[in-house]
């Protein structure tokens, strides 16, 4: 007979690690599946690269067409892999909530953990082959780099915890969501440049921040990168605190029904 | 110790219509105390286990838990087809907190379930029977002061008798050393098992120090 009960902060490191692990292990033994998910991005930016460089231009905004798209694909998919994952794990981590010690907030922040993580490796060999191709592939600023991918994460499981509530809530919603995805893509900047956009639209595209986000992350890599005048990494962080405030409070407040699937 | 503070329960609590499954159940269970849940089908016993496990969430009053509580054993299991079987129990013991002796703990459980060498192959691959050992053989091999028992502890595993004998004489000698709150098919388990007893009676719960007064209690109502 012992008495020794974990504190809370120790359970949650456990489960944390657990879940990750469990993660990392389902998501390695898909074979060669989730290798092909993996290099998504990277086909991405070869098709992109290809279009742009060998039909339409050779540089956009004073740096290389390349690094202009990759720097761009890779912020937004970090964003978009992070949200439409984590936002599934607490759909399919249903069973797991049997055991006391797995909230399903643990779920999706585990997810989202993961999806930072392969985003890096995937960085990591995208960028390694740009710089054998002979482009120049390092940030100049690394440290912004990272501020600013880290803010795309940030909304990416603001999203993640909102949207896994409303989508259990109202099973409908995940269709809504699946079709602002498609615009959201074209207003960030990520393939097609803002300063194309005709002034009164233009003005509106601004509000969104994960294209101060793409644009923060490419001056990072080339400070001489002609970025949009309104750049503002601070109301990207702004905005994702408080969406961050809205999942967790969504999370919190629905948790039991989150914990019945309904 | 487990402390329930006038404890509430309902299902669906924004349809004012649904009924109430517990109205106000306040009871201790000291360390070690072996407890029976009785009473009739939709009285509530499961609810209550599910409630002690923290699976379900009260719908006003407190529970109170120092001590380390099982999840409740019964249930289909949250193990994962794709993975094998050894990886599906690190996952359980890691969440429990048995990091530092998880090897041991492994062994024990290949060695106890009779798995052999399909304790690394994947779980998809396993019959109902299998399954039923490896969750009963999980529940037996992690540690808890008050393990919870719903009533089917042997899913799966009930033609092997052999197993079935030996499973329960483990946990006997198990909730002889920490505490079992347990509901069960017959009364049979019931007196092998607890010495105290809970009747559970239109969402009232009566705490009986022998488990054969609760008993009683439970037939003379069902007979009235």
């Amino acid at each position: 007979m012992s008495l020794n009960t974990r504190t809370s902060l120790l359970v949650t490191y456990e489960t944390w690690q657990a879940l990750f692990f469990r993660d990392a292990i389902v998501r390695l033994s898909k074979g060669r599946a989730s290798l092909s998910e993996l290099f998504d991005p990277i086909k991405q930016i070869l098709f992109m690269s290809f279009m742009f460089s060998v039909i339409r231009m050779r540089a956009v905004g004073g740096i290389d067409t390349v690094i202009w798209l990759m720097v761009g694909i890779l912020t937004y998919n970090t964003f978009k892999k992070t949200m439409n994952s984590a936002k599934q794990a607490v759909k399919s981590n249903m069973m797991l909530f049997n055991y006391r010690q797995i909230r399903p907030i643990d779920t999706v922040f585990v997810r989202a953990a993961m999806e930072f993580f392969l985003t890096i490796i995937v960085a990591i060999i995208v960028f390694t082959g740009a710089g054998l191709y002979g482009l120049d592939a390092l940030p100049a600023n690394p440290l912004a780099a990272v501020a600013a991918v880290f803010a795309v994460w940030l909304i990416g499981l603001a999203a993640a915890l909102t949207f896994s509530v409303t989508e259990i809530l109202i099973p409908d919603s995940a269709k809504v969501i699946t079709i602002i995805m498609g615009p959201l893509y074209f207003c960030s900047g990520v393939i097609l440049p803002i300063s194309s956009v005709p002034p009164p639209y233009r003005d509106w595209l601004i509000f969104n921040p994960l294209l101060h986000a793409v644009e923060a992350a490419r001056l990072s890599f080339a400070p001489y990168y002609h970025a949009i005048p309104e750049l503002d990494l601070l109301y990207v962080y702004k905005f994702a605190l408080t969406f961050l405030c809205l999942g967790l409070a969504l999370q919190v407040r629905f948790k039991s029904q989150l914990m019945m699937g309904k | 110790m487990i402390i329930l503070k006038d404890v509430h329960k309902r299902y669906n609590a924004d349809q004012k219509s649904e009924k109430w499954v517990l109205k106000g159940v306040s009871f201790s269970i000291p360390l070690g105390v072996s407890v029976g849940l009785v009473g009739e089908s939709g009285s509530g016993k499961s609810t209550l286990l599910r409630l002690i496990g923290g699976i379900e969430a009260v719908s006003s009053g407190r529970i109170v838990r120092r001590c380390r509580v099982s999840w409740p054993m019964g249930f289909a299991g949250a193990l994962r087809s794709s993975l094998t079987g050894r990886q599906n129990a690190r996952f359980i013991f890691r969440i429990q907190g048995h990091t530092e002796d998880i090897e041991e703990r492994l062994t024990y459980l290949q060695d106890f379930s009779e798995l052999g060498a399909d304790f690394d192959k994947p779980l998809k691959s396993y019959t109902a029977e299998m399954k039923g050992k490896i969750l009963f053989s999980l529940f037996i091999a992690s540690d808890f002061d008050v393990y919870l028992s719903d009533v089917g502890m042997l899913i799966g595993a009930k033609r092997d008798l052999a197993f079935k004998t030996k499973a329960i004489k483990t946990f006997k000698t198990l909730t002889e050393q920490s505490g079992v709150i347990m509901t069960a098919p017959n009364e049979r388990i019931l007196k092998q098992f607890c010495s105290a007893g809970i009747w559970l009676h239109e969402g009232q719960a009566h705490w009986f120090d022998n488990i054969d007064d609760a008993l009683k209690h439970h037939k003379e109502s069902s007979t009235v």
